[in-house]
């Protein structure tokens, strides 16, 4: 596994960095030569990968006609960090991050108990027709988002939930990649668990919460993870779901805000990096769960 | 619980079902029926108000008559007057008064409404100056009356009593007849069936025929302050004495539509109309008695034979058989005939609210007729505002078809051309043919009434939509309880026929209780919405027009006409282009990376930043880079001596940035499958080829690749899936544009759905992608299969 890196002893790290100069070392020039360039190319996209990044960042402390000369300036004369709260109170931002809150703790809590029950119920509990029904689960996987679009918008509106938080949350709680991982999770640990709580007499739903949701926690933490990541960037159901500016999620608020102030790039950069932060340091810190749920499934989340 | 209860319990299921199934069915029909006889009442009063203006305009026309007959009479004395107006059909008038157009009254006899009539203080009479005539309705407390205007035109005849100079100045004739035996003698039609009217005059006096009494009105004040308030028909049930009434009302307004003088009401006493789906009812009620009592016997000798033999018994497979057949048989008992029941009841119903419902049609053609022959001396320039006036004031459309095939419509656009030939006649009477007809494949009920005189027929129709739907969710409620009457009662069978085994039953409850709000969420959300959209693409279906169409394959022929969908996909297929790129990139990347060096998880930190930043961000970053004025791009050709782009803003160069941003983004995602495809190669295979002395590009080629195969398969087809689905960079970037040079398929079922409003034919592109996506995911999951074989 990748990851396994961060779990080696320091010293060790060390001699393996020791030892892979002396490798480095013993090889013919040609080798040399393409290790050097392999790693110019790493760094040549590392720095195209951040550059958008770095002038995001930049531009948003600029004044607008810093922003429109040509050559472009790099840096901020004086930063101007009144951008930020300018932009921030031109639009109800605090609403747009209180209703994508909203909307991911509805969707996380949701999705955590329901992927968790059903993962737990088609790994451990023998029930008649359940690999029929995983499979009528996973081959539901093989839907395109696109069909189904329409069909719930029109759902939504008969229920009467447009511009609601229902019709915000509750569609989302089909998470049959969550239910998957689970299932995958709760599998692999070994039935004498729950043949000891039997034997006390504790009922399924003890068994349930009591032992295995406990040991699924890395499971549950990347459902977590990759469902708010999911929530946060969420773009055309809230678009086509939300109507009034009371209801709009976080991206939305970003791209009418860019749309009202088209002009005002230093305005549209402050705003565009104040939603990037939040994600990023999520990614920065729960690096590991992002890498596990990639690797677990091999799903590419788009 | 013992499992004799549990027995006794999951047997009780479909016979309880069964129960609620009848009484649910039963509230449908009731409900259905009401629904229907709403409608009628609602369209009656419409149609009433329909009459109360044609009486007004009417009235208007002959008073108009008899101003242009005292035009050419010599003198313009009351016995002129007097005469002009007998001659007119008006002799039954209170009062009328000639007065200039300032206002000054010349001659006046009888009730001129404490002198108002033919001064300035009348609004209708200053706009009557205007447009030569007008005509209201006016409540006092002597009555209802209508008042009429006519010019009597600028003549030189000599007027009693007048000076030089009025007589110069036109004149005008104001007239007041009291509105009630006319408007009874033109609506005695609906008059006898029970539509009534209210009118009231400052003060508590009220004119009417209703069968209220004023404290009942009294009691229900705040309905008809509601309907005033919103100038729309209200529908109600009130209490009047003991009994219970369905009351429907419409405002009936002055000409300005601003004041309200009364209400058209059309009630029906709640206990007679149910007697009229009574015996529906009671032949329901009686098969579902029959079929409940039935499943009760045989569930009783069932019961009975478990009772008798000790659970371990059922446990040989013959008697587990034998008691499924039992319950089965049992099951069949209950489904049977509670789903003839309940079919026979909708049929049945759908007949009785049939009937009910060709009753407004009827209101609206003696309101045509009427019209018809108002119209018969009414010029070619009058005809359209009549018309439309008395769409609004009675809710149905009104169409004149010419003897040369031109018209007149209410109806808008493409509606307005409607074929009469088409009509589906029911039946015929006094040369009136009525019956059914689409429009635009709306089903509307259609009467069409001859004018000989105007050269054409009129024809009136009115919308079936309300109607329609009521009926259409009543039976789809009726086959939902079918349903799941039928699935519960397999799932009771299953119960009793399983019961003996302790353990299975036990694991089946948990398991199916465990996986029940996730099974809900996935019927709710993906198998409903996939069984929709097929349903969709045969309708057409707007989220603000009621009427939803079954339109066949109009949706698929419009596809497969339409030139911008083909473009979108055309573009599509364009800009999954750019997945051969991202993949040759991030592979190369990867294998940068697979080597045993520190700090290579920073640059797989870093490639991964990308993906995990929301797309609006990323669309917005880049909007600013790509900017051709001042964007960085531009700038960095600039260096390199290269002229700049425009980038996103030219046809050519718009997809192409896109695709770039999607590359910059997707490296990560994909470095990251790569790089553990790469990882799980067994180095051992390198080793050996180092020791055939294979070159680095045959190792690529002969190990590496071949070895990648799933890893780069799948990252392609998931990329394939995706980027047909691609809508965000294009919204926030192009919106479609330059010259729909993005205007890719989810952008262009999105502009479809959303701002063109046809839902049934944007379900209709989404299909069609989705057949295409699902072509590639079929791909994939042969792969995966193909894979299972090797390991």
């Amino acid at each position: 596994m990748s990851t396994s890196t961060l779990d080696v002893p320091k010293e060790t790290r060390f001699s393996r960095l020791k030892d892979s100069f002396r490798r480095f070392r013993a090889r013919k020039w040609q080798e040399q030569l393409a290790g050097l360039m392999g790693l110019f190319f790493l760094i040549l996209v590392g720095i195209s990968c951040l550059i958008p990044f770095l002038w995001m960042a930049s531009t948003s402390l600029m004044e607008t006609r810093e922003v429109v000369k040509f050559p472009p300036s790099l840096l901020p004369e004086v930063p101007l960090w009144e951008n930020y709260t300018n932009a921030m109170t031109a639009f109800p931002f605090p609403r747009f991050f209180l209703n994508t809150i909203i909307m991911a703790v509805g969707v996380i809590v949701g999705r955590v108990v329901i992927a968790s029950m059903a993962g737990y119920a088609f790994a451990r509990i023998d029930f008649p027709a359940r690999n029929k029904i995983f499979f009528l689960f996973l081959a539901t996987m093989m839907i395109p988002p696109a069909i189904t679009l329409i069909p719930s918008f029109v759902i939504i509106a008969s229920l009467d939930w447009v511009d609601t938080y229902y019709a915000l949350i509750i569609p989302w709680l089909n998470y049959v990649w969550g239910i998957f991982l689970l299932r995958q999770f709760l599998s692999t640990l070994p039935v004498s668990l729950e043949d000891a709580a039997r034997i006390d007499g504790a009922g399924e739903l003890a068994i349930f919460w009591r032992i295995f949701f406990p040991l699924a926690k890395p499971a549950v933490a990347v459902v977590i993870i990759f469902s708010f990541v999911d929530v946060w960037k969420a773009f055309m159901w809230p678009l086509i779901v939300t109507r009034s500016m009371e209801m709009r999620t976080i991206e939305l608020g970003v791209a009418m805000f860019s749309g009202a102030y088209s002009t005002n790039f230093p305005y549209q950069m402050a705003a565009a990096t104040a939603v990037a932060v939040p994600i990023i340091v999520i990614y920065l810190l729960a690096q590991k769960y992002f890498m596990e749920g990639i690797n677990l499934t091999g799903a590419q989340k788009m | 619980m013992s499992i004799a209860t549990k027995r006794i319990l999951a047997a009780a299921m479909p016979v309880v079902l069964a129960a609620v199934a009848f009484v649910v069915g039963d509230a449908i029909v009731v409900h259905k029926y009401l629904g229907a006889v709403q409608e009628e009442l609602v369209q009656s009063t419409r149609s009433l108000r329909g009459t109360v203006l044609n009486v007004r305009a009417d009235m208007q026309r002959r008073i108009k008559a008899a101003a242009n007959a005292l035009s050419s009479s010599p003198t313009l004395g009351p016995e002129a007057v007097r005469s002009a107006l007998a001659k007119h059909d008006l002799g039954s008038a209170r009062g009328w008064v000639i007065s200039t157009y300032d206002g000054a009254v010349i001659a006046e006899s009888g009730e001129t409404l404490g002198g108002q009539l033919g001064t300035r203080s009348d609004i209708l009479f200053d706009v009557s100056r205007e447009i030569g005539g007008g005509s209201d309705l006016a409540v006092d407390a002597a009555g209802v009356y209508i008042k009429a205007y006519g010019a009597v035109g600028g003549n030189g005849s000599s007027v009693e009593g007048a000076s030089a100079t009025d007589a110069a100045t036109d004149l005008f004739l104001g007239v007041v007849v009291p509105a009630e035996p006319v408007i009874a003698a033109a609506a005695s039609d609906l008059l006898s069936a029970g539509v009534g009217y209210a009118f009231y005059a400052p003060g508590e006096s009220r004119f009417g025929n209703t069968g209220f009494t004023d404290a009942s009105l009294q009691r229900e004040s705040r309905f008809f302050d509601q309907i005033t308030a919103a100038k729309a028909t209200g529908f109600q049930i009130v209490r009047v004495g003991n009994k219970q009434q369905l009351v429907a009302a419409t405002p009936i307004f002055d000409f300005e539509q601003w004041q309200v003088h009364g209400f058209a009401m059309a009630s029906r006493d709640k206990a007679e109309t149910m007697a009229a789906v009574r015996g529906s009812r009671i032949t329901f009620w009686v098969i579902g008695v029959v079929a409940v009592g039935i499943a009760l016997l045989g569930m009783s000798r069932i019961l009975q034979l478990v009772r008798e033999a000790p659970p371990r018994v059922f446990q040989s497979s013959e008697q587990r058989r034998w008691i499924r057949s039992q319950m089965v048989l049992l099951g069949a008992l209950v489904i049977v005939p509670t789903a003839l029941g309940l079919g026979w009841a909708m049929v049945r119903s759908n007949a009785d609210t049939a009937m009910v419902m060709s009753r407004p049609i009827n209101a609206a053609t003696t309101v045509g007729q009427d019209l018809v022959e108002r119209l018969s001396d009414s010029d070619d320039e009058s005809l359209v505002p009549t018309l439309s006036l008395m769409q609004q004031v009675t809710g149905a459309h009104y169409t004149f078809v010419r003897d040369d095939g031109s018209r007149v419509s209410t109806l808008r656009e493409e509606r307005a051309e409607f074929d009469v030939g088409h009509m589906d006649v029911w039946s015929h009477t006094d040369g009136v043919r009525s019956g059914i007809i689409r429009i635009n494949y709306v089903i509307h009920r259609v009467s069409a009434i001859p004018a000989p005189e105007l050269g054409g027929e009129l024809y009136v129709t009115v919308e079936d939509t309300p109607y329609q739907n009521s009926l259409a969710s009543d039976n789809a409620k009726m086959i939902a309880i079918i349903i799941v009457l039928t699935l519960m009662v397999t799932v009771a069978v299953w119960i009793v026929s399983s019961v003996h085994r302790e353990r299975t039953f036990r694991l089946a409850i948990a398991g199916f209780l465990f996986i029940t709000p996730a099974l809900v969420i996935l019927l709710w959300w993906a198998i409903g919405p996939l069984l929709f959209s097929v349903f969709l693409t045969f309708h057409r279906w707007s989220i603000i027009n009621p009427a939803k169409p079954f339109v066949g394959f109009a949706n698929y022929v419009r596809m497969f006409n339409d030139r911008l969908w083909w473009q979108s996909l055309v573009n599509t297929g364009y800009y999954a282009l750019h997945i051969p790129v991202a993949m040759v990139v991030s592979l190369t990347v990867a294998m940068a990376m697979n080597r045993d060096m520190r700090g290579i998880t920073v640059f797989r930190t870093i490639y991964y930043l990308p993906t995990v930043n929301s797309l609006v961000v990323t669309a917005l970053m880049w909007k600013l880079i790509f900017n051709p004025e001042f964007g960085l791009l531009n700038y960095l050709l600039s260096l390199v001596g290269l002229p700049g782009l425009a980038w996103l803003s030219h046809p050519t160069t718009a997809m192409p940035s896109i695709m770039l941003v999607t590359i910059w983004f997707a490296i990560g995602g994909q470095m990251i499958l790569f790089l553990a495809g790469l990882k799980s190669i067994p180095k051992t295979y390198y080793e050996v080829a180092d020791i055939d002395g294979t070159p680095g590009l045959a190792k690529f080629w002969y190990i590496t690749l071949p070895l990648l195969r799933p890893t780069l398969l799948f990252v392609l087809i998931t990329s394939t899936i995706g980027s047909f689905q691609v809508f965000t960079q294009v919204y926030m970037l192009t919106q479609g544009g330059p010259a729909g040079s993005t205007d890719v398929a989810m952008y262009r079922l999105y502009t479809e759905a959303w701002y063109n409003l046809r839902m049934g034919y944007g379900a209709t592109q989404a299909l069609t992608l989705s057949v295409i996506i699902f072509i590639f995911t079929a791909f994939q999951f042969r792969f995966f299969s193909r894979e299972i074989k090797y390991s």
